[in-house]
């Protein structure tokens, strides 16, 4: 998806979680190979802290948010200890989440594109 | 000496591959786990799948990698967990896992597949020599390197401070699991 992209005026985070038993820093690490893109930052937080704060952003209730892709344009701001609600978002959380949002690489690509493109040349 | 990203890269990536091919050198007091191993699964319908799973010893580490050609599942990683002869599997991006047991004479991994509710019974045989991928290698050879991910504190503070760096550009965050 981020291949469709060309854009530098994308900036990337890869927040990676523990959800399933197996997950900790040395897969998060591995999981890093998987997004050869020097736009993207990778992180690894050791908690589901994180994920429960984006529950309100996504109107998602019990269980963290994971497997989602926030779009935020480039006036967002986050202020405080909850994180803004995206502009757009998709996801892989069936029948959580809209079914509408699931994620779809072509559709995202393109949401990012239109908020690019706003931001003019 | 002063190391460029790209060389410690290729260091931790030469490393690896050594303790790989050292494995069958080191296992003489471990099960005999380390190989390459084949089997079908039955799918419904008379259909079937194959599954081709690399087994090998990273220094103290078991490590695998899994193959499924009918749903295009190539070089894909699974985490490994032997208790004497017990060996249990799980096989990433699929939600699917094996349990079952090594057989004394080392040939065979007998047990069941768990994938989405169903139980599949499974019998993996030995067919030669693990023969891990180009991209499996690497995929390992990432986990050594701890400049790769930036560590979160419990209220992510780190990265929202990024996050308001960033501002002006558009920005697209993801929230995922790594396994």
């Amino acid at each position: 998806m981020l291949d469709q992209v060309a854009s530098d005026s994308l900036a990337v985070y890869a927040v990676w979680e523990p959800i399933l038993p197996t997950d900790d820093e040395r897969w998060a690490r591995k999981a890093t190979t998987l997004f050869p893109d020097f736009r993207v930052r990778s992180f690894w937080i050791a908690t589901d802290d994180l994920g429960e704060a984006f529950q309100p952003a996504l109107r998602l209730a019990g269980e963290p948010a994971w497997d989602v892709y926030l779009l935020y344009g480039p006036r967002t701001e986050w202020q405080g200890a909850s994180p803004p609600a995206p502009e757009f978002f998709m996801h892989q959380l069936r029948g959580r989440l809209p079914d509408s949002l699931g994620l779809d690489g072509p559709e995202l690509a393109s949401a990012i594109q239109t908020i690019l493109a706003r931001r003019g040349p | 000496m002063c190391k460029t990203p790209k060389s410690r890269h290729l260091m931790i990536f030469a490393v690896l591959l050594a303790g790989l091919q050292l494995q069958g050198c080191a296992s003489a007091d471990r099960p005999p786990l380390s190989g390459h191993w084949t089997t079908q699964l039955p799918m419904g319908d008379a259909d079937s799948v194959h599954l081709i799973v690399d087994l090998g010893l990273l220094g103290s580490r078991w490590v695998g990698e899994f193959d499924v050609p009918e749903f295009e599942t190539e070089n894909y990683p699974a985490a490994v967990s032997v208790a004497g002869s017990r060996v249990e599997l799980q096989f990433s991006g699929t939600g699917a896992e094996f349990e079952g047991r090594l057989s004394k004479d080392g040939k065979r991994l007998s047990g069941t597949v768990y994938l989405e509710g169903d139980s599949l019974a499974a019998d993996l045989l030995r067919t030669g020599d693990a023969k891990f991928s180009d991209e499996f290698l690497a995929f390992e050879a990432a986990a050594e390197d701890s400049a790769r991910v930036t560590r979160l504190s419990a209220d992510g503070g780190e990265l929202r401070t990024q996050f308001n760096l960033d501002r002006g550009q558009t920005r697209l965050l993801m929230l995922l699991s790594p396994s």
